[in-house]
């Protein structure tokens, strides 16, 4: 088990790598020149060629790509075509906002969603199991922008009860989290309880009954263990979806995170930015994987990792 | 009564009415599902305007009014239409992106878990596929390939190859340790046949849960994308552009808030509906219960 964690450790750096390359080549297909971005439109065809040679855009490609590695490994994103700043300066400020937002709304939806969808599987056909059926079907129907602009309308401009933008106090946390947890919950919710119904329906379900074991432990140890597998593989999924969400969370709530910084990019065709913004991304994305892989081993002895 | 009267209707249509009866939630989804597809196919015929016709001096009416049934927007465009072009749009862009997605995911994962060889090449490519959220995949090749339609299928088909792959790997992986796999390896059941007859068939459910959430995503992306920014721009109607286009007036008109979410929500839960049910339906292990 250690042994394999390591290995799937090791196989991070090359993966990381392999996308920092992808993004980099991706990136050169975007028309336009770079330099003419930094100097502005305006700038004389010396400046230009001047801020050619310093950001190193008048090297052959591979020499580019090269330095491009070099910078990385020292964790150097470059410098923003735009505004000047450096990328690694402007995702730090961020980054950690999104983390939060991303890591509450995954703990709400993933506590929430379990326990309403094992209240859900085990009464069956309940008033509750109807209940909730309904909650998920509408929480992964509703589109979070619009969930946004309706909440900020009713609890912002009616009730004035929470503020609008922004993420100084816990009350500015509360819609953003609430909205980026809604879909995510009812996702959890919806596996759990088809994962738990699959698994009652088992074999070794009925031995455990048979064989007198009280009710309760036939659900901890037999039922809930064998059914988590596919509750993992969606809590881990739904990580990155988060991550995704965020971006039109932050747009919406005015949260200073990396997915609004990301859209400001791509709307400016801030090519350094959108860069840096994906490798952090997609590195965050790599180990929540490994840390699902890793917990399949650990939820169900038939998977083996030899 | 006449012998023929008594004979059994076709097969087909036996099958829908037992659906009906067993599940009308999903019977009402699928309806729902139907409505949308219809009124997108028709929309030239049904839309009562042109949904890019302005006619200022009718600008910002509220639903109900006899000549717009569901109002008009800031500059006087018909609300109806706009909203039945949307549907047009939207369910076309969702339909191929997750179609292409799915096929070549599904593919993948199956073949990943049961070829062990093949196991780290394909699973490690569809990590790094994955390491890229849905909106950052769309977002990158859009900020490439600049904004429009053709693009927006193209981002949102790549990125569901390895939500589909990944998934089928996890409960190929788990059903391949099955003794009735075993057994047909045992037989001499040829690799192709193993795993179209006797994985496929037996991780189904989740394939499908996921693709009923999986196509009103895609929906759901195409609207986010457009609410951004960077989808279908303005001034083709597309829902998530109209949200973004009515913000200004939300007040004088909240109609042109509301009516846009509302459709993308009836619409995304009439899939989700929909599926729920046919995945039941479908899944052999759950039909007898």
């Amino acid at each position: 088990m250690r042994q394999y964690i390591i290995r799937r450790l090791m196989q991070v750096i090359p993966i990381v790598f392999l996308v920092a390359t992808t993004v980099f080549f991706l990136f050169q297909l975007i028309p336009g020149d770079p330099a003419v971005v930094f100097a502005g439109e305006q700038a004389s065809p010396e400046t230009i060629a001047k801020v050619r040679e310093a950001l190193g855009l008048d090297q052959p490609v591979h020499v580019q790509y090269w330095l491009y590695l070099k910078r990385l490994v020292k964790f150097d994103l470059g410098k923003s075509y735009i505004s000047g700043m450096k990328v690694k300066q402007e995702i730090k400020v961020r980054f950690p906002n999104t983390i939060k937002l991303a890591f509450l709304a995954t703990l709400v939806s993933s506590v929430l969603g379990v326990t309403m969808g094992v209240f859900s599987a085990l009464k069956r056909e309940s008033v509750v199991d109807y209940g909730f059926t309904v909650f998920a079907l509408l929480g992964i129907s509703i589109p979070i922008f619009w969930l946004g602009l309706i909440l900020i309308f009713i609890f912002s401009v009616q009730l004035k009860i929470l503020p609008i933008g922004g993420n100084s106090t816990w009350q500015h946390y509360v819609m953003p989290v609430f909205v980026l947890a809604t879909y995510s919950t009812a996702a959890i919710l919806r596996i759990t309880r088809s994962s738990i119904l699959e698994t009652m329906g088992e074999d070794f379900v009925r031995t455990a009954r048979a064989k007198g074991a009280r009710e309760y432990l036939v659900i901890v140890r037999h039922v809930l263990r064998n059914s988590l597998i596919p509750v993992v593989t969606v809590i881990g999924l739904q990580f990155g979806y988060m991550l995704g969400g965020s971006i039109i969370t932050e747009t919406i709530f005015a949260w200073p995170g990396m997915g609004r910084l990301l859209v400001m990019a791509v709307n400016q065709r801030d090519v350094m930015v959108v860069q840096g913004c994906l490798i952090v991304f997609a590195s965050c994305f790599v180990l929540v994987n490994l840390a699902v892989d890793v917990a399949y081993a650990v939820v169900d002895p038939r998977i083996s990792y030899s | 009564m006449p012998l023929d009267k008594l004979k059994k209707k076709p097969a087909a249509i036996e099958k829908i009415l037992h659906f009906g009866n067993n599940f009308p939630l999903a019977t009402m989804g699928g309806l729902l599902v139907m409505l949308f597809i219809v009124v997108a196919a028709l929309a030239p015929f049904i839309a009562p305007y042109d949904p890019n016709k302005m006619n200022l001096k009718d600008a910002l009416l509220p639903p109900g009014h006899p000549l717009h049934l569901l109002g008009t927007d800031y500059s006087g465009r018909d609300m109806l239409s706009r909203l039945i072009y949307g549907a047009r749009i939207s369910l076309f862009i969702s339909s191929a992106s997750v179609f292409m997605g799915a096929i070549l995911g599904v593919f993948l994962g199956i073949v990943a878990a049961w070829f062990e060889r093949l196991q780290n090449p394909i699973m490690r490519f569809i990590d790094i596929m994955l390491s890229f959220p849905s909106i950052i995949v769309a977002l990158t090749i859009i900020s490439i390939l600049g904004t429009g339609i053709n693009n927006l299928i193209f981002a949102i088909s790549i990125y569901n190859i390895p939500v589909f792959a990944r998934l089928a790997y996890g409960q190929a992986l788990s059903v391949r340790n099955f003794t009735y796999i075993e057994a047909a390896v045992a037989l001499g059941v040829t690799d192709a046949r193993i795993m179209r007859q006797h994985i496929l068939p037996n991780i189904t459910a989740p394939i499908i849960v996921q693709f009923t959430l999986v196509i009103p995503q895609a929906i759901m992306l195409t609207a986010g994308l457009s609410f951004l920014g960077l989808g279908v721009m303005p001034p083709t109607a597309e829902w998530g552009n109209m949200l973004q286009d009515s913000l200004r007036w939300a007040v004088k008109g909240p109609h042109l808030v509301v009516l846009p979410g509302l459709a993308l929500l009836l619409v995304v839960f009439g899939f989700n509906t929909f599926g729920d049910g046919l995945r039941v339906a479908l899944d052999p292990r759950m039909r007898n219960r």
